[in-house]
């Protein structure tokens, strides 16, 4: 239906957009946008009537007593609250103390991402309570061992000192964590896999219980989907009942004190 | 600087307004009703902190968001364009209006009834609430020209629609 000299223009000109005066000049002498104009100004006219539709009776009331309730109504104490309404005493924190835990945190964050990254070089752990004594023996200079309190007590120069020379069977020092098996170990066995070990619902189930089907699936959705239908339904029940009795009081009220001219 | 209006004077005031952008959208009298209940719960809680000049077209806003809202979790689709309307859409026809004005009525209906979002939104605000393109625009969070060459192609589409459906009521 568009005239085909001015396809644009013509747009341009009905939603009142300002255009040459050609356009004008043509919009009059073209049949077809003569047409299109006529038509357009019939809709618009149309469209303006339904201005005229208006809110049923009661329902900014209803609104107005529905805001007004839930106004009233105590907080959940589940929601956050605003930061404004927080005590200002957190919020009034030092900066220095703010930027001494953010650093610590990094500090943490970046030694853990150390100790955990995959190419890290095997470090020699630390002697640890039970290396210490393991190793003992190795040291060239033990010290001898404690005497009894007996003995510290009498003075006995001829006793002879303890061979520490004596070889003493040394345990082989515990493995570290990241020492790589020896070749001729026998393969561990296979570790199992999730799908492998059965879970504790799978252990729990009869021998009659099997996986839902897709039936029970789709009917459990159903029924999901059913029970939110009829919550729906009730608020707009309720909804509605609301907006009756607003609309009811002020017939109530004509019927008990009518106007008297 | 004049007062600005108490919270339920301002729902008073565009009470209306709100349930014609809610029925323009959900094509159910009902279910206008009950998102322009919700609509207007929004306007009467945060209307202080809104400018009262752009309180039409943040009503329009907060009722067009309410339809959509309801659509989406009721899962509702908005009536076919098929389906009259039950709320009367012209309350006071013309007196030489007949038949005629009748059938371009629900030809109208119709054809809006075909037209995408924000389309439909536009051609409600412009041309039943009069609303200036600005406000439009602030409304539907919009580009202003974005929203002139929608207005446009909307106007067109209808005019198109109802050439199509029903040529004898082109003039």
């Amino acid at each position: 239906m568009t005239c085909p000299d001015r396809p644009t223009d013509l747009d341009l000109l009905l939603i009142g957009a300002p255009v040459d005066a050609s356009v004008r000049d043509h919009a009059e002498a073209c049949t077809v946008c003569a047409e299109e104009v006529a038509l357009d100004a019939e809709i618009t006219a149309a469209l303006r009537a339904r201005r005229t539709v208006t809110a049923p009776a009661g329902l900014a009331a209803a609104a107005i007593a529905q805001a007004r309730a839930q106004a009233e109504a105590p907080a959940p104490r589940s929601r956050r609250a605003p930061a404004a309404s927080r005590p200002a005493v957190r919020r009034a924190r030092p900066l220095y103390l703010r930027t001494a835990g953010v650093a610590l945190a990094a500090l943490l964050g970046l030694a853990m991402l150390w100790s955990l990254r995959p190419d890290a070089p095997a470090v020699p752990a630390g002697p640890t309570t039970a290396d210490a004594t393991d190793r003992q023996p190795a040291d060239p200079t033990p010290e001898p061992e404690p005497l009894p309190v007996a003995q510290e007590t009498e003075d006995e120069p001829d006793t002879p000192a303890p061979d520490v020379t004596a070889p003493i069977a040394a345990p082989p020092p515990a493995p570290t964590r990241r020492e790589a098996p020896p070749a001729d170990r026998p393969d561990p066995a296979p570790t199992p896999q999730p799908e492998d070990v059965p879970s504790e619902n799978l252990a729990q189930a009869t021998p009659g219980d099997s996986p839902p089907t897709p039936e029970e699936v789709a009917q459990a959705e159903a029924e999901l989907k059913l029970a939110f239908a009829l919550v729906d339904n009730a608020q707009q029940r309720a909804r509605r009942a609301v907006r009756e009795e607003a609309s009811s009081i002020p017939t109530a009220l004509n019927h008990v004190i009518p106007f008297a001219p | 600087m004049p007062p600005s209006p108490s919270p339920d004077a301002v729902v008073q005031r565009h009470a209306d307004l709100v349930y014609r952008v809610a029925l323009s959208l959900l094509r159910d009298a009902d279910e206008a009703a009950d998102a322009a209940q919700e609509a207007l719960v929004k306007v009467w809680t945060n209307c202080a902190d809104i400018p009262v000049a752009k309180h039409p077209a943040w009503c329009a806003r907060v009722a067009r968001n309410a339809a959509l809202d309801l659509i989406r979790r009721r899962n509702v689709r908005p009536r076919p364009a098929s389906e009259p309307i039950d709320e009367p859409t012209c309350a006071s026809p013309l007196p030489d209006a007949g038949v005629e004005n009748a059938e371009l009525d629900v030809e109208i209906e119709r054809a809006l009834g075909t037209l995408d979002e924000p389309y439909r939104s536009i051609v409600v605000l412009r041309e039943v609430e009069g609303m200036a393109y600005q406000e439009i625009a602030d409304a539907l969070d919009l580009p202003l020209n974005t929203m002139k060459v929608y207005l446009h192609r909307a106007k067109r589409r209808l005019r198109e629609a109802i050439a199509e459906r029903a040529p004898e009521l082109v003039p």
